[in-house]
């Protein structure tokens, strides 16, 4: 009971902090429900065009265990046992988790072969002659347009997914890498030449390094095109995953589904983005630190404050 | 002491043999930012470039690092050209170039590590170094922990590790407070009257010049219009620099670079 005060009064210290926060959600969670039941009817049974908070609680989601198959925990409705909670939340992990390997072999090997590849074509001009055009090419390619291909060469598998994504954040993280390093100062590699250092040597330790702060955006950028490229290829191909759930909520036109999916899919991507960001924070700790723009307001409203005063 | 630091040989004669620069400037027009510059620097002098921004002083520097091909003619270390950079003619530059990314005592033992030096005869290095800078305590520091000041005192540590014959010094302390930029005067004459290491420092501070040099050029307009020696007592504390010589001096350089100082004027006039 004491635990529960506790949650109590943390969410309700966490909401008077943030009234804005709060004020925000209420409006988007009873804007949808208004929506819902303002939206027209729908043609099909079972798929309202807006699914009110009820119907997405109560109907969709202990559907969603329909996608357990395994014979332990949970009921499996497959075999004619009954939806459950437990069920569908297992079934959301399990297809969570299929599209969470696929995304962070990709991601890694996108990000790392991106990553050498732009520092390669950065350093021998011939590299950069060769890849200048292909590369320009590659960034104007819709990247959905080539699931297909992809699934056709390596199949809705492990390798196709991964392949298909890897090839994504590849294409964006070589981009990212070229400019980087050409936004390097001269400064630094002036300095490190007239201190000794071989051209090799500037490039490693100087170029690399300085080039990280700029890499920042494309990282970031990469985690939420990694996340569309997955859910993209599962959706087309694949026999589990968030996509491929998304794809049977769908064609059993299950509006509540897709919304408890998609949701998914948002949480996903913004831990991934988070995770990403502070491996990234540690690995330029020494970037001298501004203060937020968020805080620097704060702080010229509070000067603002104190003059007025 | 700091002959010890400085382990690598002696200072080193500086010839520039009629150096020209000229550049294009987008407009497709000729800059001159160096014309017809010939002068000859026995090792160990303190030479400062003193001129007007944009008139060739930094060209100058650049063209001795390395950093800068002439157009004609050549620039010179103990009669050797100068093709391109080399750790025998460091640079200490005007913005701060202390690598970020990089400790303290990393940066300081860069040279070193590019010329494949073992880490335990580095770290004997970069800890005298760090001593006489007065960084010993920030040797683990990043350098954004660091103030203006104490990053410039790094800039010089980091020069000093690399035993250079030549430093060249861009207005490394313009952008410094009077009293930092005082004390790393102090510290940096200190460092050159125990190596005797050859400077050159470029600034257009006159103060600063007097304070420093005992050769001083002037720049206008990309010519060598003044090659003077600085004749004052060392130390050259405020008495000396208030002194009829030193004002003199001072009316001299202003004349040279063709600008009018009625103060000089009439403290010269006065005396």
């Amino acid at each position: 009971m004491n635990r529960l005060k506790r949650i109590v009064l943390r969410i309700w210290k966490a909401a008077r902090d943030h009234p804005i926060a709060v004020i925000t959600w209420v409006i988007i969670l009873g804007g949808w429900e208004i929506a819902a039941h303002l939206a027209p009817e729908s043609t099909i049974e079972q798929a309202p065009l807006v699914p009110s908070w009820e119907y997405v609680f109560t109907d969709s989601l202990p559907a969603l265990s329909g996608g357990w198959t395994r014979d332990f925990w949970a009921p499996v409705p497959q075999t004619g046992g009954e939806e459950t909670y437990l069920g569908a939340f297992l079934a959301l992990a399990d297809h969570t988790q299929a599209t969470v390997v696929r995304l962070a072999v990709g991601l890694f090997a996108g990000v790392t072969t991106g990553v050498f590849t732009g520092l390669a074509v950065s350093y021998w001009p011939w590299v950069r002659q060769m890849a200048w055009a292909p590369l320009n090419l590659l960034r104007m390619f819709p990247l959905l347009a080539a699931i297909p291909l992809f699934q056709f060469w390596l199949g809705g598998t492990l390798k196709g997914t991964t392949a298909f994504i890897g090839f994504g954040v590849w294409v964006l993280l070589v981009v990212s890498t070229i400019n980087s390093v050409s936004n390097v100062p001269d400064r630094y590699i002036e300095n490190a030449r007239t201190l000794g250092a071989s051209r090799f040597r500037t490039y490693r330790s100087i170029v690399v390094p300085a080039a990280l702060p700029e890499l920042r955006t494309g990282l970031l950028l990469s985690a939420g095109l990694s996340w569309s490229l997955a859910v993209g290829s599962e959706y087309i191909g694949a026999t589990n995953g968030l996509g491929n759930i998304l794809a049977v909520a769908e064609f059993t036109t299950n509006t509540g589904r897709m919304m408890i999916i998609a949701v998914v899919i948002s949480i996903a991507a913004l831990s991934t983005f988070f995770i990403l960001n502070s491996l990234f924070n540690h690995l330029v700790r020494w970037v001298p630190q501004a203060p937020s723009s968020v805080r620097r307001v704060a702080a010229a409203g509070s000067l603002g404050g104190t003059l007025e005063k | 002491m700091v002959q010890d630091i400085v382990e690598s040989g002696s200072a080193a004669d500086v010839t520039f043999d009629g150096v020209w620069c000229v550049f294009e400037h987008r407009s497709g027009r000729l800059v001159h930012a160096l014309e017809e510059v010939s002068f000859t620097v026995p090792a160990g002098q303190f030479v400062a470039v003193v001129g007007r921004s944009g008139h060739g002083k930094s060209t100058m520097l650049r063209v001795l690092a390395g950093l800068q091909p002439p157009t004609t003619g050549a620039a010179l270390i103990n009669n050797v050209e100068v093709l391109g950079p080399a750790a025998e003619r460091s640079m200490v530059f005007q913005q701060d170039t202390v690598f970020p990314w990089m400790h303290v005592r990393d940066n300081v033992e860069f040279a070193l590590k590019a010329r494949g030096m073992a880490k335990a005869e580095r770290l004997v290095i970069s800890d005298r170094t760090l001593e006489h800078v007065g960084l010993t305590d920030f040797a683990d520091s990043w350098p954004r922990e660091l103030s203006g000041g104490m990053r410039k005192r790094v800039a010089l540590a980091s020069v000093m590790a690399a035993g250079s014959n030549v430093w060249l010094m861009d207005e490394p302390f313009g952008s410094l407070d009077y009293f930092t930029r005082r004390n790393l005067h102090e510290l940096l004459l200190e460092i050159w009257e125990e190596t005797h290491k050859t400077i050159f420092f470029v600034t257009h501070d006159i103060e600063e010049a007097l304070i420093l040099a005992d050769r001083l050029m002037l720049v206008r307009e990309g010519k060598l219009v003044e090659d003077m020696a600085v004749d004052l007592p060392r130390p050259r504390d405020e008495d000396v620099r208030a002194s009829p010589e030193a004002v003199a001096l001072t009316k001299a350089i202003l004349d040279e670079l063709g600008i009018e100082d009625s103060s000089a004027a009439d403290i010269s006039e006065a005396e």
